[in-house]
């Protein structure tokens, strides 16, 4: 296991809309270990489902690829890190902005819920490359250790 | 196997139903729609295609969304909410959305819906509300 990292989870699957609810399912089941509250969770669920619904919309236009969502448990705060080798962003900062979409059904609300509902987010983005989307959840309520 | 033999014949196999029920009624011009299950990226296409189906098909002034039974929406389901107020507003209709779960609820404010449509707790206060509406566009 990594340095400083007490627990593991890594997905690898394709970039099908049917992927993003496993994908939230997962992500939760793992976090449940850290004592989220139940709103919490529900946070984390919109979350992950913005970021694998990103790379499943928008990284691969031509064909399916792979989504990889790794979730590391450290000291107390939740790592989700959700990757794609897709075609990437070319302005991270202009797709973070709430008002941006490049798919006008969906309003650019992705990453407004992502910022709204993580403490931290980071989006790292190579044209041609991929995207990294980095998020971290720390339970507000420290765990009852009995 | 490469990635694309691999997802090829995953794209072949059999598909698991979507995650979520459509329930479909009308009363008084308002298209009522009962969902339940989970409202994202694989099961907004249905809803939106129910919306326009059933719109294009009768002369329905508006729509109730009841969400009750709705156990999670991302931006993809509020995209559908927010298409629909479009299409109806246009002829003057109204989105009204019944019972949202909490976190639900949460998540829609968050998105500004309550600011387009409103909120209320039974089918039958969404159609009061619609009926209220179409009485003052036509006073």
């Amino acid at each position: 296991m990594p340095d400083g990292v007490d627990n593991i989870m890594e997905l690898r699957f394709p970039s099908l809309a049917e992927n993003v609810g496993m994908a939230r399912v997962a992500v939760a089941a793992f976090a449940s270990q850290l004592g989220f509250t139940v709103p919490e969770v529900e946070e984390l669920r919109v979350a992950v489902s913005e970021a694998v619904s990103n790379a499943v919309i928008h990284a691969y236009p031509d064909e399916p690829g792979w989504v990889e969502v790794t979730c590391k448990l450290r000291e107390g705060t939740l790592l989700v890190t959700v990757r794609d080798y897709g075609c990437g962003i070319e302005d991270v900062e202009a797709a973070r902005r709430p008002a941006y979409s490049s798919d006008p059904e969906r309003m650019g609300l992705g990453f407004a819920f992502m910022d709204s509902f993580m403490d931290s987010v980071e989006v790292e983005s190579q044209v041609g490359k991929g995207t990294t989307v980095r998020m971290t959840k720390r339970p507000k309520r420290e765990p009852i250790r009995v | 196997m490469g990635i694309h033999t691999s997802l090829e014949t995953l794209m072949k196999g059999e598909r698991r139903d979507p995650v979520m029920e459509i329930e479909q009624a009308v009363a008084n011009r308002a298209l009522i729609l009962r969902l339940s299950g989970e409202l994202d990226l694989k099961t907004a296409p249905s809803f939106k295609e129910t919306v326009l189906q059933a719109l294009g098909a009768a002369r329905l002034h508006d729509l109730v969304v009841n969400l009750s039974a709705v156990t999670f929406v991302d931006s993809s389901g509020i995209g559908v909410l927010l298409g629909s107020y479009k299409e109806l507003q246009r002829g003057g209709g109204q989105v009204v959305l019944v019972a949202p779960q909490p976190h639900v609820r949460t998540v829609l404010e968050l998105a500004g819906l309550a600011r387009l449509m409103p909120f209320v707790t039974t089918e039958a206060e969404a159609l009061e509300l619609v009926a209220a509406g179409r009485r003052q566009a036509n006073a």
